[in-house]
């Protein structure tokens, strides 16, 4: 009789446990924090954590874009007993072992920015958008005609999705010529600048360049200074504070379509805690619009809402 | 078992170094041109054939390119040659280059101090560069090991003090150097340019000079002769952080940023591989710092070509890999000296 009675308090507290977990711990691993956007992204997901459960226990980690470093990261928090893990998934599809591997471990996993298979939920921009707006914007500044190149990056889904809504635009101008889309600038300011390089020596004549991201953007309004490259329309994704300062100043950047990491992450904390409270969600993934800034319109640009 | 010294000693009286003690002649001095020249030649041809296969390449512009993306490898691999004349090596110095270029923008930020983030960034170049020197030249460990724990441990530290994000600053006080021109010559290639020359004086119009050429010939006849070992390793290694600690100025420049994790990432093997290419024997004693500017324009001529041709990124990769083994394979195949 004795035993019967444990087993059923012991089932009840499981069954408990099991239905609302406090938020106690949250891990995230991002592609880069040499990224200030990935920066402004654990910010916001530390700040909304916080506020949650003020004793929380919050750890970022960085993958430098390197599939076995994050699928490391993943393990490590596995094993340090987080609740919810935020990814910022280096490869779709790859991660989803590890992805698999914590959601067994009674984890809820939400991406963040890009799509990763098998995740609780994804909150990011809507990427194809981004790229479209820009690249729109590029076409119009240009008059339906011109050279352009496609800075690409590191192949995560974010950065498929906006070349892809770039290229569908540019496609529907035939006056409009893509030189060169393929070069992995690696996110980074100096891969920008490197690629930039490369490219302005090759072709002589440049009118635009849609960056894939921020970082690149600056990389590359720098080398086509340093080489005195003038007459370029240079846009990207992002919206990021180095680019309001970019679009007030003498450089030739254009146009940016704005992301808000703060927002992602802070949405993305709050659905991985309602997940663990049992609630269901109205959606599984969250797409959230890109605005475009431009030199015009820039000073009403509120930027990333906060801490960056 | 013979000792070390008993059985270098025959070899001792002929080694090319010992001649140019006393004073080179002819003969020595064909073969050492024979070894810079080595190299010159194929610079030649690989413009040459670039400007062939390229409308764009044989251009003012181009070329001012090519010496700009040369001139950061260029001062790094000076640093080096002094090292590899030892019969030292220095993995650290792209990590030596992301701490100096982490700080030096970290002390730009700093409103006042502005003028000092070039000697900070150089301070710390020496310093660090000294770290290795007393690790080798005391602590009597292998060069390699040290700089290769460097190599890590430098890394984090830019990353410690970066707090591994991205530091900007748009206002760069020293940022002419990575975009004005000086008499119409950019300031890297001029800093780059001076950096040669003063090395070349060095090693070629002092004793410190002859003492190392000693040291990496043979190292017990040098220490024998009274020439203090440790000192020039210590001197070596100094000048190879502190170069490192220019070739971060020069970088942090050129982006106006500095990042801990990524910046300078590999470009210990670019350097490695202009001093191999100049004719600079890995083993130490023999090499000049002509050699090694020749070298690095082989290597910023190549990939300049490279991508003018438009070949992929991928390809780049393994051509530069392969000039590499080759130029090592060069190296062997061009030593006359005993072989133990």
């Amino acid at each position: 009789m004795k035993k019967t009675i444990l087993a059923a308090a012991c089932a009840c507290l499981a069954f408990n446990t099991a239905q609302a977990q406090e938020l106690k711990s949250v891990g995230i691993t991002v592609g880069s924090l040499g990224n200030p956007y990935f920066v402004a992204m654990v910010n916001g997901a530390k700040a909304q954590a916080l506020q949650i459960n003020p004793a929380a226990k919050f750890t970022s980690v960085s993958a430098d874009y390197d599939l076995n470093k994050q699928f490391t990261q993943i393990d490590n928090f596995i094993s340090s007993g987080v609740n919810l893990i935020l990814v910022n998934a280096v490869d779709p599809v790859a991660i989803a072992p590890a992805i698999a591997k914590a959601r067994k471990a009674g984890i809820v996993v939400v991406g963040v920015d890009v799509m990763v298979q098998g995740a609780n939920a994804t909150v990011q921009t809507d990427n194809v958008e981004a790229g479209r707006i820009v690249c729109q914007y590029i076409a119009e500044q240009l008059g339906g005609k011109g050279n352009v190149i496609i800075q690409n990056g590191t192949q995560t889904s974010a950065v498929l999705d906006r070349v892809n809504g770039c290229k569908s635009v540019f496609a529907q101008a035939p006056a409009i010529k893509v030189l060169s889309d393929n070069q992995d600038a690696k996110g980074s300011r100096e891969g920008g600048y490197s690629v930039m390089q490369g490219d302005l020596t090759r072709f002589a004549k440049v009118d635009a360049v849609f960056a894939i991201n921020d970082p690149q953007a600056i990389g590359a309004d720098l080398a086509a200074k340093q080489l005195k490259r003038k007459g370029i329309i240079i846009g990207s994704v992002d919206g990021a504070p180095d680019i309001e300062t970019a679009l007030k100043s003498d450089t030739q950047i254009q146009a940016s379509a704005s992301q808000s990491p703060w927002g992602q992450a802070q949405q993305a904390v709050t659905m991985g805690n309602d997940l663990l409270n049992g609630k269901a969600l109205e959606s599984t993934t969250v797409l959230l619009q890109p605005s475009l800034v431009t030199r015009a319109n820039v000073s009403e640009y509120k930027g990333w809402q906060a801490d960056h | 078992m013979t000792s070390p010294l008993q059985r270098k000693v025959a070899s001792d009286f002929i080694t090319p170094n010992a001649r140019n003690i006393a004073g080179p002649g002819a003969q020595e001095k064909m073969r050492q041109l024979m070894r810079v020249a080595g190299m010159l030649p194929v610079l030649l041809l690989l413009c040459v054939g670039f400007s062939l296969m390229s409308d764009s390449f044989f251009s003012a512009q181009n070329f001012s390119i090519i010496s700009q993306q040369a001139s950061i490898n260029v001062v790094l691999a000076s640093g080096l040659t002094f090292v590899i004349l030892t019969g030292g090596i220095d993995l650290s110095v792209g990590s030596i280059l992301a701490v100096s270029a982490v700080v030096a923008l970290l002390v730009s930020q700093v409103p006042g101090l502005a003028a000092l983030a070039i000697p900070a960034g150089l301070g710390i170049g020496l310093l660090l560069g000294l770290v290795n020197g007393v690790l080798v030249a005391f602590g009597k460990l292998p060069a390699f090991i040290v700089t290769l724990g460097g190599l890590t441990a430098m890394r984090g530290i830019a990353r410690l003090i970066g707090e591994d994000k991205t530091v900007f600053n748009p206002d760069l006080s020293f940022a002419y150097i990575g975009n004005d021109t000086l008499f119409g010559v950019p300031w890297l290639v001029v800093i780059a340019l001076v950096v040669v020359t003063l090395s070349w004086l060095i090693l070629r119009r002092t004793v410190l000079g002859v003492q190392i050429y000693a040291v990496g010939g043979n190292p017990e006849a040098a220490r024998l002769s009274g020439i203090k070992v440790w000192k020039v390793l210590l001197f070596v290694y100094a000048i190879s952080g502190l170069l490192a600690g220019v070739g971060a100025i020069m970088t942090s420049a050129r982006l106006m940023a500095a990042n801990g994790l990524q910046m300078g990432q590999s470009y210990e093997l670019d350097a490695i591989a202009a001093v191999i290419l100049g004719g600079t024997r890995f083993t130490g004693g023999v090499g000049t710092i002509v050699g090694t500017l020749i070298g690095a324009l082989i290597i910023a001529t190549l990939s300049n070509g490279l991508i003018l041709l438009g070949v992929s990124d991928i390809w780049q990769y393994i051509i530069k890999g392969v000039v590499i083994i080759g130029a090592v394979a060069l190296d062997r195949f061009r030593q006359t000296g005993a072989r133990t």
